[in-house]
């Protein structure tokens, strides 16, 4: 049996963890029950995801030769990182706050000394490293015009991103028949759907139970776009292209693409006038912010907003807990949601 | 010494009730024993001083490299040092959440910030030339919040990240010089001001001349009941980190404190008193608290948010290299295990009875290190966990945190 690696980002480093011979999932879709309240070890007002990561990955990294990368720059699952040391195989890189030349740097000596620690990384063939990138870039180039041609659910597509994200190596023709397969079952969208508020999601999306409330969402609003990193927002990106040569171009290419692919209110170069760009190319007419309990992430965005007259759009905020979701309670909200921009459209 | 006179010798020398609730009064609102008067003037003319010269101000969060500031002749005012002093002005801060509420601010994040933002946008305070942000304690807040208030008063904006990966320090010392290269840039391109590194390498000498002498204080200070919920915590990061780069008036302050201790102008504990440890941050707007330990005979003899406000100096020849070496190497920017064995190594220079570990809503920074430092520190100490807000009265849970407390208390006793 392959060891498994787990990944906490969505950047292109599992390309190489890959084809050294891991299985790799990405954190987000692990979907076990969780009771967050039996966990002594983190105290009750923790970031989710971290709890997440303690109560699901860990106790499954229980063989070594399995481990665990948090590739963040968040500050909490950088204190996590610091407190798993005597539990589990872990590592950790930290994606500056900043997007300055040095930080470049900084990112890409971090990856680099990631690589040279492990010897089937360093090992990996150049030329089947290119395939894969070349491969996943297509993958998600395909996945976007379906996605443009509202050909699919909007859960359906989320779902497909998951695929390519955690696919195996070589599995480019498989994951494309899957994608097909998912095009011809999934129900296309009725004609009312024109009449629907258009919206953009900002915030995070990284567990499973949430797909209920994204379901509801797709139900009621035009969701034009999302900035999850595994959702739109991953599709989206505006991927630096750099033909890979060598160990040091693949760097490049991880470096380059980590630290300018995000939408992030954490990063110190975040403009919230970029929300501006998203408004007018996509003619939004409100917005929704997904907020995970004490997460620092996008707490902030909706004052931030609101300190700019013009944007002049519905802000709805939702405060997301995955142990007790309160879906109905939320469900509810969105439908308040819905029907404020529809009297809105009307005034 | 024995409660009820330590309760008069409190009343006598530690409380003053402003008359008027203005800024003014706020930052009157220190302390006034001998050395910390020392402190009040500073404050009232620095608060002069950035009045009057707005074309210097920079707000700046807590634990900032102000020495930079300072070599440019900036003025940096703290946001979270005014917001703690004013939290301690019975009446103003229901007001300042209120405000903060109606921007926007969700109720899970930290409440010093909640504080900031709803005290500065009420625009009574100096004005900014620049507002410069970022990650120095390891608090997203901080930059948060100081966002909103530079897009609210439409200043330049600029913010600095401190990176924590703890594996790789060379790389992660590189990072953060660049930051701060960037930052003296973003200064001089948005002031009239330069900087002058010759200037910068004596602010460095200075810091490095008198942080000794706050180890001595620390050292006095742990036999002295400490004043954790009056103007101590505040009075002592206004010097050290406000300052930081005036020798004439942090050596005069520290010259000052040391005199007081040792000549016992303040009430020592005596030998059958329990002493306690606090971890995390006081409860500011309960100043009863000490008053309800005394009764009991406890006082607290360590407050270990002390820690987080004087990072250690250090000694390079490029004075920008220092900044950045004593910022990475400041209490709050190491791993949780570094910051236990800082703890561990001010308990075992004194007796202690027991410790407090108080998390604060909303704040990261102390909240993940709570299970750890508190399960590593069990196996040597009564210890409690305390959920509670040091800023905000509404999450205190007053009587909650008695019943801790006194859980604690009777815990020693066993």
């Amino acid at each position: 049996m392959k060891p498994i690696s787990f990944i906490q980002s969505s950047s292109p480093i599992d390309e190489i963890i890959r084809l050294a011979d891991y299985t790799v999932k990405h954190i987000w879709y692990i979907s076990e029950s969780r009771s967050f309240n039996e966990i002594n070890f983190l105290p009750h007002q923790y970031c989710q995801l971290s709890k997440h990561i303690y109560s699901t990955i860990v106790p499954k990294i229980s063989n070594r030769t399995d481990k665990l990368l948090i590739m963040s720059h968040c500050s909490e699952l950088n204190r996590l990182h610091s407190l798993l040391d005597e539990i589990c195989r872990h590592d950790f890189i930290e994606i500056p706050r900043s997007s300055r030349k040095h930080a470049q740097v900084y990112l890409e000596k971090q990856i680099k000394n990631y690589i040279n620690n492990d010897s089937s990384l360093k090992s990996v063939s150049i030329s089947q490293l290119e395939q894969e990138i070349t491969d996943r870039q297509n993958l998600i180039k395909y996945l976007k015009e379906v996605y443009k041609k509202k050909q699919m659910k909007y859960v359906d597509l989320l779902s497909l991103v998951h695929v390519i994200l955690d696919r195996e190596v070589a599995s480019f023709q498989k994951i494309k028949n899957e994608i097909d397969k998912k095009l011809s079952s999934s129900s296309l969208r009725d004609k009312k759907s024109v009449d629907k508020p258009s919206i953009l999601i900002l915030g995070e999306f990284w567990c499973e139970e949430i797909i209920v409330i994204l379901e509801k969402m797709d139900e009621l609003f035009e969701i034009k776009k999302d900035t999850f990193e595994n959702g739109l927002g991953f599709l989206c990106q505006e991927l630096k292209e750099i033909s890979i040569e060598d160990l040091k171009s693949y760097i490049n290419f991880v470096v380059l693409n980590t630290i300018k692919s995000k939408f992030n209110p954490s990063l110190l170069d975040f403009k919230v006038e970029e929300i501006n760009n998203l408004i007018e190319q996509n003619k939004i007419e409100g917005i929704i912010i997904v907020n995970y309990k004490f997460c620092d992430v996008y707490t902030f965005l909706a004052p931030l907003i609101k300190q700019i007259p013009e944007f002049d759009l519905p802000i709805l905020e939702i405060e997301l807990e995955s142990e007790g979701l309160g879906i109905e309670q939320v469900k509810t909200r969105l439908q308040a949601f819905q029907e404020c921009l529809l009297d809105r459209r009307e005034a | 010494m024995d409660a009820s006179k330590f309760i008069r010798f409190s009343f006598k020398h530690l409380m003053i009730k402003p008359v008027r609730y203005t800024a003014s009064t706020v930052a009157s609102w220190i302390t006034k024993i001998k050395s910390d008067q020392i402190i009040y003037e500073q404050y009232c003319k620095f608060m002069r001083e950035c009045y009057r010269n707005s074309n210097r101000v920079a707000w700046v969060p807590f634990v900032y490299p102000v020495e930079i500031l300072y070599s440019m002749n900036l003025l940096p005012f703290t946001t979270e040092i005014f917001g703690s002093n004013y939290a301690r002005v019975p009446g103003l801060i229901p007001d300042a959440f209120e405000r903060a509420f109606q921007i926007g601010l969700s109720a899970d994040s930290c409440s010093f910030h909640h504080a900031s933002v709803g005290i500065f946008s009420q625009n009574i305070l100096p004005k900014a030339k620049i507002i410069l942000g970022g990650t120095p304690t390891g608090c997203e807040d901080q930059y948060h919040s100081l966002r909103i208030l530079a897009k609210m008063f439409k200043t330049k904006y600029y913010a600095i990240d401190i990176p924590r990966n703890y594996s790789g320090e060379k790389e992660k010392f590189e990072y953060f010089k660049n930051e701060l290269y960037g930052l003296i840039e973003f200064c001089e391109k948005e002031t009239e001001f330069k900087f002058e590194k010759e200037e910068l390498r004596k602010i460095n000498s200075c810091y490095r001349g008198v942080y000794y002498k706050y180890e001595k204080i620390m050292e006095l200070k742990a036999d002295v009941p400490a004043k954790l919920f009056e103007g101590h915590f505040t009075a002592i990061s206004s010097v050290l980190v406000d300052y930081v780069g005036s020798l004439e008036r942090i050596e005069k302050y520290f010259d000052k404190a040391i005199k007081d201790f040792n000549y016992l102008k303040f009430p020592t504990m005596g030998d059958s008193s329990k002493r306690i440890a606090w971890i995390g941050h006081p409860i500011i707007p309960l100043r009863k608290l000490q008053y309800f330990l005394a009764e009991r005979n406890a006082f607290i003899g360590y407050q270990e948010f002390m820690e987080s406000t004087v990072p250690p100096p250090s000694k390079r020849d490029d004075p920008i290299e220092e900044v950045a070496e004593k910022y990475l190497s400041a209490y709050s920017n190491v791993p949780i295990e570094k910051r236990l064995d800082v703890i561990r190594k001010r308990l075992s220079k004194h007796r202690y009875d027991g410790i407090v570990y108080m998390t604060s809503w909303g704040c990261h920074q102390l909240n993940s290190a709570a299970s750890y430092i508190v399960e590593n520190l069990k196996e040597d100490y009564p210890v409690v966990l305390i959920d509670s807000d040091s800023c905000n009265i509404k999450n205190v849970g007053e009587e909650q945190v008695k019943m801790r407390l006194e859980a604690l208390l009777e815990l020693i006793e066993q």
